[in-house]
């Protein structure tokens, strides 16, 4: 994969996600599944990137990356496939939006990726990628202590 | 530099409006009270040109006695310590159990779990802003003048607005951000009455006190509102 090149359908991305932007009943909420103001795109990350067939042996690696750069305590990572998130939106936007999803590799992110053609206020859209999430993963490494 | 509004040295109570609202005293002394005028740190007489300062600390007049109550520039600094979350609890304690004591422990459990989330938070995320006071106190008050809602979820955005939820479904869905200008912004999804399988899905941004109309005209009522509602 190049820069820039969309994420095939079949694959699959995540984000961190804060505790507090988490619904009692586990929903996750727009305002953390929008673009950040002034920004382009949501960053996301690139689960095949990992290469294992088996995602959650990817979302381990991702894990490892998160909690060696970053302080991780209680965020989350909501799985998310390609295809599922792009054809939800389409169908249930009145204009039928068409998200693209590109891979956006960085220095020290090489999983790195970003979700396109929607802003920060379109919360509905948001909302709808909520309705995708397969699965809530923890953030931080059970290391057993 | 004086405010032009005397701040009464009686009690003061939240009005109907939610509003922190100041009283005379109920009995006062003779005909006369006492007020103050706040003079800002700003307008200190040592930070004044000499010629501009006028006669100071009192001002007898034909009703009282104004006594000129000079700031200290440290009450900027306690007016940023005395954060929102303060004003916060004090709203909930006072506000909220009088009017609609039925949703303070539901509120107050959820709200200590989300400040101390957020207090970690911030700590490792610069753009966190903490919670708004102002957007707190107007989802307090659609709650209170909407009793007829259920308590919602709800959770604090990076600006530190309220974002609050009621959901029943997917597709029986209504989120509503509570700006601090009196506004809300809103996502709703819900079944169409005459199409059942079909769902409405609608977002915008409206006055609070508008907010219920747009839950009404898209049927959300029916399952956004509590039982007894």
């Amino acid at each position: 994969m190049r820069d820039n090149d969309p994420l095939k359908d079949e694959h699959h991305f995540t984000k961190l996600v804060k505790k507090t932007k988490i619904h009692e009943d586990g929903t996750i909420d727009s305002c953390e599944l929008v673009p950040r103001k002034d920004e382009e795109f949501m960053s996301v990350d690139w689960l095949e990137h990992y290469g294992h067939d088996d995602v959650d042996k990817n979302i381990e690696e991702l894990k490892q990356y998160y909690n060696y750069n970053f302080t991780i305590r209680t965020q989350k990572l909501p799985l998310l496939n390609v295809q599922k998130v792009k054809s939800h939106v389409e169908e249930n936007t009145r204009e039928k939006r068409k998200l693209k999803i590109l891979y956006k590799p960085e220095n020290f992110n090489p999983s790195h990726s970003g979700v396109y053609n929607y802003k920060h206020d379109d919360e509905l859209i948001g909302d709808l990628i909520a309705q995708k999430v397969e699965k809530l993963y923890e953030a931080k490494i059970n290391n057993g202590l | 530099m004086v405010h032009s509004q005397p701040i009464y040295t009686h009690d003061a109570s939240w009005n109907e409006a939610g509003e922190l609202a100041f009283f005379a005293d109920p009995n006062p002394m003779d005909s006369w009270f006492e007020k103050k005028e706040r003079v800002p740190w700003s307008a200190w007489p040592m930070y004044q040109p000499a010629d501009s300062i006028s006669s100071d600390h009192q001002n007898v007049n034909g009703e009282g006695v104004t006594v000129r109550v000079y700031d200290s520039p440290f009450d900027e600094v306690d007016d940023a310590l005395s954060t929102d979350e303060e004003k916060i609890k004090n709203y909930l304690d006072h506000f909220v159990a009088k009017h609609r004591e039925s949703i303070v422990d539901n509120i107050k459990t959820r709200l200590t779990t989300l400040m101390n989330d957020l207090e970690e938070e911030m700590e490792d995320d610069l753009t966190q802003q903490p919670l708004s006071f102002e957007s707190f106190k107007y989802f307090i008050q659609f709650l209170v003048k909407n009793p007829e809602f259920k308590t919602p979820s709800f959770i604090v955005n990076y600006d530190g607005n309220i974002r609050a939820l009621w959901k029943k479904s997917d597709n029986k869905h209504l989120a509503a951000e509570f700006a601090t200008d009196g506004t809300s912004s809103y996502v709703i999804f819900s079944p169409d009455p005459d199409h059942p399988a079909k769902v409405m899905r609608n977002s915008g941004s409206v006055s609070n006190k508008r907010l219920k109309d747009v839950v009404l005209s898209l049927n959300a009522h029916k399952w956004a509102y509590s039982d007894a509602g």
